[in-house]
């Protein structure tokens, strides 16, 4: 297990890094001037040029690359004072450490993730568990019909859509704010709940579909049938023996999907205005802000690889057959 | 010395003022407790206005915090920053400082403004028309009513009931790259075939803006509404006929222009409405699309291969001033300049000369927009299009809101809670 871990570990960071270099670099290829944005309406050429000295843009591309990366593990030197590892340096837009934003940002997107997955995964696997199991009636046609709607919806269709019945209509649910947990949970609760039930009905249409058509598949599997044929209960039958060899692809997708949130639902956060990760990311690429976008990128994908292993790792546990090396 | 004339100003103190050194006597001098003087190298008769603006206020020496002053400015209004989040929102409260006496125009009738950014136009405008908790005691700055809402909202009385409209100190205007359109026929042309009613349609109507005659709004001192050189407000499709005409005369008729526009829904919509104006006065158009977020760094490369594209720009204070030399003053083309014509022409540069000169503030302002008609009708550098408005609601539970057309926004210093 130590030794699958290491590897893993070992491999992530080099993905991290191939991602961190590929972003700076492709960066450089839009047509855009960063330094333009801190420049103010009557900007000339004097200007833009000290901008660019101070932001440290004047200088080659890898220095300006290599410098970044010694920053997140050492730490760096700036005009203002020195900023502590992990150091992604300042915001060109709002001056301030891009490291404390993503902290600032991340409680919003961990909210949303953790909350809206519990969510489309409590609803999801509910629906296909028992669609598997009615197979054939009329509630199994209902669910994948509705599953069906569901995957088609779009979040800034139905969220929109959600917000004007429910918050403005009838005023039934709260507008959407995030509120801290440790602050007031009822609040961050009540803050939340609408965002979590529009990402999850999207999400969840994917979780009925895919556990129902797993759930078929092994009760079709020939264990199952022995087990059937030994005499144990559908109940025994069905959660222990089939559900157990249905979990294994949906732990796998599941995983891929909260590393993802966590590094930011876009649409949802623009579409209930939640400052989140995701949103941080679309705003630092509309305003060429380099060292905002490297940070969401690496804490964004530093997500999506974490969990692909511990999803790997969860393998282990799920399904005897397999063995870490 | 002149706040404006940037060399002199580093010759004196080449450093900044961070070196613990203090501008001469002769520059700027504070010869008691509450009057700053500014000597100036020549009369500058817009410098009570350049002061009153939001960035520029007397700090006491001792709480000048020099580089960290941004992140917690002196408060001496009304209220003062509790909480500052960029990207995300700032929060003011009372602060106990501030004398009412000392103070006729704002007020510290809330107590507490909970700003909060980067709401999208669809949002805000459900919230503010439903009106429903707490954003009853909700307003905002600059955010419109979306124009997709605009006729929703139009016809809900109680929600009209709480609403302005007002013009903004915003112009919108579609360049006409000079260097590459040479010749003053074919942009006379292109300003009478130009439909700038149907292409304001497109951005909302006139919830949106009004129909621009000249090249500055009717937030600025002097403004005159009744120029309209080339008839937009007769002829919001544009003159096709006329345009004709000067194509002919010019010997340019089939004449092909490159219209580039940023790849928004609303631009692009436009677009279809501009390309067919411009054909059907003669022109052959080819229309290029250009990226949203890059869009004015592109064309504000001098060497950009377009001749026509939008640009827009507001009046710092309503004096012309603030819009004639930075947009069409020869000095200023270069890269990422907003003189988007590219306009240097040594006439209009020596009149910016001498109008800058006029020690009189009503002649002054005047005279800009004297010039600025002059350079509309003698140059044609750019086609007035349309004079931004903005169209916005507030909750119910909100009294005193007004507008500042000098920001062009919502005025929040008397704004009570019903």
């Amino acid at each position: 297990m130590l030794r699958f871990l290491a590897r893993r570990s070992l491999g992530a960071i080099v993905i991290l890094i191939l991602i961190s270099a590929i972003t700076f670099f492709l960066f450089f290829a839009l047509p855009a001037e960063p330094a333009r944005l801190a420049c103010g309406k009557n900007c000339d050429p004097t200007s833009l040029a000290m901008i660019n000295k101070n932001l440290g843009l004047d200088q080659p591309v890898p220095v300006q690359y290599w410098k970044f990366m010694v920053g997140i593990v050492a730490g760096r030197d700036f005009a203002v004072g020195h900023c502590d590892a992990p150091c992604f340096g300042y915001s060109f837009v709002s001056q301030e450490p891009v490291w404390s934003t993503i902290v600032d940002r991340f409680p919003t997107t961990l909210s949303l993730a953790v909350g809206g997955a519990a969510v489309f995964l409590v609803c999801g696997i509910g629906i296909g568990m028992i669609a598997a199991w009615r197979r054939g009636t009329w509630i199994d046609k209902f669910f994948s019909s509705l599953s069906l709607l569901g995957a088609s919806m779009q979040i800034y269709f139905v969220g929109v859509l959600a917000l004007a019945w429910f918050v403005s209509g009838l005023g039934i649910m709260d507008q959407p704010a995030y509120y801290p947990f440790t602050e007031n949970p009822a609040k961050w609760f009540s803050g939340m709940l609408l965002p979590w039930v529009v990402l999850s009905l999207i999400f969840m249409a994917n979780y009925s579909r895919m556990t129902r058509s797993q759930m078929v598949e092994q009760l079709q599997e020939d264990h199952v049938r022995t087990a059937r044929a030994k005499g144990l209960s559908s109940r025994t039958v069905f959660f222990r023996y089939a559900w157990r060899g249905a979990i294994a692809p949906i732990v796998t997708i599941f995983g891929i999907d909260l590393g993802s949130l966590l590094g930011g639902a876009m649409v949802t956060e623009y579409t209930f205005t939640l400052h989140g990760i995701g949103r941080l990311a679309v705003e630092s690429v509309q305003l060429t802000d380099l060292p905002m976008l490297m940070g969401v990128m690496l804490v964004s994908s530093a997500a999506i690889v974490v969990f692909n292993i511990l999803v790997d790792a969860a393998y282990a546990f799920i399904d005897p057959r397999v063995r870490l090396a | 010395m002149a706040l404006r004339e940037g060399q002199k100003y580093r010759k004196a103190l080449p450093d900044g003022p961070y070196k613990g050194k203090h501008l001469p006597k002769s520059v700027l001098d504070t010869p008691d407790d509450k009057t700053i003087v500014f000597h100036f190298d020549q009369p500058r008769a817009e410098v009570p206005f350049a002061v009153a603006m939001p960035n520029i206020g007397a700090v006491p020496p001792g709480k000048d915090t020099k580089e960290k002053y941004d992140k917690a400015p002196l408060a001496s209004g009304p209220y003062k920053i509790q909480n500052f989040k960029p990207g995300k929102g700032i929060q003011f409260v009372k602060n106990d400082q501030w004398d009412p006496k000392t103070d006729s125009i704002r007020h510290q009738y809330v107590d507490k403004f909970d700003v909060s950014f980067g709401h999208q136009w669809v949002d805000s405008t459900r919230r503010l028309q439903a009106d429903k908790g707490a954003d009853r005691n909700a307003m905002t700055f600059t955010n419109a009513v979306d124009p997709s809402q605009i006729s929703t909202v139009l016809k809900d009385k109680e929600a009209m009931s709480r609403s302005l409209t007002k013009t903004q100190p915003y112009v919108d205007v579609v360049s006409i790259n000079t260097d590459r359109v040479k010749d003053k026929k074919v942009r006379e042309a292109i300003a009478w075939a130009f439909p700038s009613g149907q292409y304001l349609q497109q951005f909302g109507g006139p919830k949106a803006g009004e129909i621009g005659g000249g090249l500055v709004g009717p937030t600025l001192k002097g403004y005159d509404p009744s120029f309209d050189p080339f008839q937009k407000k007769k002829y919001p499709g544009g003159n096709a006929k006329k345009a004709r005409e000067l194509l002919k005369e010019a010997g340019k008729e089939n004449y092909e222009l490159v219209y580039a526009y940023g790849n928004g829904d609303t631009h692009q919509d436009a677009s279809v409405v501009v390309e067919q104006a411009l054909e059907r006065a003669g022109f052959k158009v080819q229309k290029k699309e250009i990226d949203q977020s890059t869009y004015y760094t592109q064309i504000g490369k001098v060497k950009n291969k377009y001749d026509l594209y939008r640009s827009s720009w507001g009046a710092d204070w309503p004096s012309a001033s603030t819009v004639v030399p930075p947009v069409y003053g020869g000095e200023n083309v270069y890269d990422d300049s907003a003189n988007y014509s590219h306009l240097n022409v040594p006439s209009v540069n020596d009149e910016i000369s001498k109008v800058t000169k006029v020690s009189d503030l009503s002649r002054a302002t005047s005279e800009w927009i004297k010039l600025s008609e002059k350079i509309l009708t003698d140059d044609v550098p750019a086609v007035p299009t349309f004079y931004n408005r903005l169209f916005t609601l507030w909750g119910s539970g909100l009294g005193g809101v007004k507008f500042n057309s000098v920001y062009g926004a919502v005025d929040p210093t008397a704004v009570f809670v019903k």
